[in-house]
């Protein structure tokens, strides 16, 4: 059997005396696009950030392709790429300075990082404003920075927050035509979301995180198909993503939510 | 050590110099980067020449006590640099461009590397060109009156500087640290707040005791001097003005005692730099969202409840009030100078003015209104300009609750 892409067991983060991720328990198949769910607050961040190496767990144990961070956390940096939850983009550079400088820090030689650097920007469609600062460009022109940043040095493992907020549909389609061909490649991807139709499409397991426990974990199929005997349904009757989540997280059951019945 | 020198870690600086150029360039590119850069020059400059003119001064300093052989006064010259080099941040912290280096953790830097460039961005702070400046001023001063002394004196400056930076350094990861969090930035805030206040209080408190000076004999001023040198020579300025002074004597053993003294005192600012750093580069999180999430659920009393514009503006306030340490302060502190210089019922100067300074000194804080009343509230502006009132309603109450709170 393959060594997990990711696995954590027993992972858990307080801070003070709040919670935000509780025995989190899973494992990530090398190769796997993993879709990582929860209403806000759930935890979802907090547990991105300690996979990556920016967040020290309470306790628990995670590794990544094999290894702990720790003594490998050099080695293991290089192989995961990261488009964190304020995208920490360098305001003041152009996109093309802030991938090569993104690319220098991972290591990559001059030419490797103009080479990929040139590529992204095309791919992105943001070669045509070389001038332009960072701090200009539209939140949707960011996330494709930061995204493009994530990638240059080729990770073997990409964890991605929220990649799609913000993004108009042209370019979620660049993303996910990108995304997709990382997956063909070998690669695996971790990704947050709450556009759950994109994590249907794309993603083939599905873990969902409330209130920092985690609360499912399966292939899509596999949650679907809990879904429908709980609520006593034929298995044939195909459930959508929302339909799966709104469920695990008890939000579909009981009493609809109370309009407001003095919005016009 | 090897991997703060490795070919991977000497290109991630060559990328880090890189880019703060490029963000230099591209900053001059507007006209707000110019001012700012102009603004920057001429603050470097400022403070240059004022190291400049110290470290003249404290040269000459340096020569005379050389030249007429009384080098125990050493530490007389050493103390100002030590006060100098921790200080300046603080004044110099409104202008001084912060650098955030925690957006290096994701990629792959060594924590030598981390903690590396963490110090030499501390070089370029003013505080340490200003410190560097007096100590070469200091150098200078001792080498030209006894050139045999270069390699003590060289020794001991050198240490002494990097106790000041390694210090520093500390000092400002720490107060990082716990600037972080609400809570201790209100604690912290308070404890400076009182320190500032306290301070004020000094001078009428010095002038009320004044008479009571005048009958310290003699032979006590001696002793409570002789006492304070004996402290201060087991502490940095001490130990580095010491160790010129016992080398000067022939003394190298007791030289070399207080050299090593001052290296365990940088090794000390050092370690607790390093605990710090250490913790930052293995993801410790100071972030408070999560705590806030968990107390959001927490519903509290209504102790303001106003109806109407008026009185969602008056109550904005109180609430902006009652959760400002600074707010409190400056509401507090008039009332305490006012009773305290008010008190003086003499003739003395003291007494006469203390009252009228007292309460002028109370209508300081309604300066500010006379600017911009609304400049604290960021981009919550747009409320009220969103608002469906006019702005006379919003202003009103902005201006009468900080009036009130004066």
């Amino acid at each position: 059997m393959d060594t997990p892409a990711i696995s954590t067991r027993g992972l858990t983060r307080r801070f003070s005396d709040f919670t935000a991720v509780d025995d989190v328990t899973f494992g990530v198949a090398p190769g796997q696009f993993f879709g990582f769910l929860g209403p806000n607050g759930a935890g979802k961040s907090t547990t991105i950030k300690m996979l990556t190496g920016l967040l020290e767990p309470t306790s628990g144990q995670m590794e990544i392709l094999g290894e702990k961070f720790g003594s490998s956390a050099l080695e293991l940096k290089r192989q995961i790429g990261v488009v964190p939850e304020g995208m920490a983009l360098l305001g003041r550079l152009t996109a093309s300075e802030y991938l090569r400088f993104v690319g220098r820090m991972y290591g990559l030689d001059r030419a490797t990082t103009n080479r990929r650097t040139e590529e992204l920007l095309d791919f992105m469609q943001l070669a045509n404003e070389p001038k332009k600062l960072v701090t200009d460009f539209s939140h949707g022109m960011q996330k494709k920075l930061a995204l493009a940043a994530a990638v240059i040095h080729g990770p073997k493992v990409l964890f991605l927050d929220e990649p799609s907020e913000g993004v108009d549909a042209i370019a979620a389609g660049t993303l996910t035509t990108m995304l997709q061909g990382m997956i063909h490649r070998g690669a695996t991807i971790f990704l947050t979301s709450h556009v759950l139709e994109i994590v249907e499409r794309l993603c083939s397991h599905v873990a969902i995180i409330h209130k920092g426990r985690l609360v499912a974990n399966g292939s899509l199929e596999e949650l679907r198909a809990g879904v429908a005997i709980s609520l006593g349904e034929s298995s044939n009757q195909k459930l959508t993503l929302e339909e799966i989540f709104l469920n695990v997280i008890g939000a579909g059951a009981g009493e609809p939510a109370q309009e407001l019945s003095w919005l016009s | 050590m090897a991997v703060m020198i490795s070919v991977a870690a000497r290109g991630q600086y060559a990328a880090l110099a890189e880019m703060r150029w490029r963000m230099l360039l591209n900053s001059l590119r507007t006209r707000r980067g110019n001012f700012e850069l102009a603004a920057r020059i001429l603050g470097i400059g400022f403070f240059s020449l004022l190291g400049l003119a110290m470290g003249i001064g404290l040269g000459f300093g340096a020569f005379e006590f050389a030249s007429d052989g009384k080098l125990q006064f050493l530490p007389f010259l050493i103390w100002p640099v030590l006060f100098l080099w921790q200080l300046t941040p603080v004044m110099v912290a409104s202008f001084q461009e912060h650098v955030d280096l925690s957006v290096l953790l994701r990629f792959p830097v060594s924590f030598g590397s981390y903690l590396l460039q963490y110090l030499v961005y501390g070089l370029f702070d003013i505080s340490s060109i200003l410190g560097g400046i007096c100590l070469a001023g200091i150098w200078t001063g001792l080498v030209c009156a006894q050139p045999h002394l270069v390699a003590w004196v060289t020794l001991a400056l050198v240490a002494f500087a990097a106790f000041n930076l390694l210090l520093t350094r500390m000092i400002f990861a720490w107060l990082d640290r716990w600037l972080a969090q609400r809570r201790t930035r209100e604690i912290l805030g308070m404890v400076f707040l009182f320190l500032i206040l306290g301070a004020q209080l000094l001078n009428p408190v010095y002038y009320q005791h004044s008479g009571h000076r005048s009958r310290m004999t003699r032979s006590a001023t001696v002793h409570a001097l002789h006492t304070a040198d004996r402290v201060q020579s087991v502490l940095p300025p001490g130990l580095a003005g010491g160790a010129i002074h016992e080398a000067a004597g022939g003394y190298e053993i007791k030289a070399l005692a207080s050299l090593g003294g001052l290296a365990l005192y940088a090794l000390a600012a050092g370690a607790l730099l390093g605990l710090r750093l250490r913790a930052e580069y293995r993801g410790e999180s100071l972030g408070e969202a999560p705590q806030r999430v968990a107390k959001a659920e927490v519903t509290r009393g209504k102790a303001f409840d106003f109806a109407g514009p008026i009185g969602a503006v008056v109550e904005k306030e109180l609430r902006y009030l009652a959760r400002s340490g600074v707010l409190l302060y400056s509401l507090v502190a008039p009332l305490i100078m006012l009773f305290v210089l008010g008190r003086g019922g003499g003739a003395s100067f003291a007494a006469r003015y203390g009252l009228p300074v007292g309460v002028a000194y109370g209508f300081l804080g309604l300066t500010r209104l006379v600017y911009n009343s609304l400049g604290g509230e960021g981009p919550g502006i747009q409320l009220y300009f969103l608002s469906p009132i006019r702005f006379r309603t919003i202003l009103l109450p902005t201006m009468t609750g900080k009036v009130v709170a004066r």
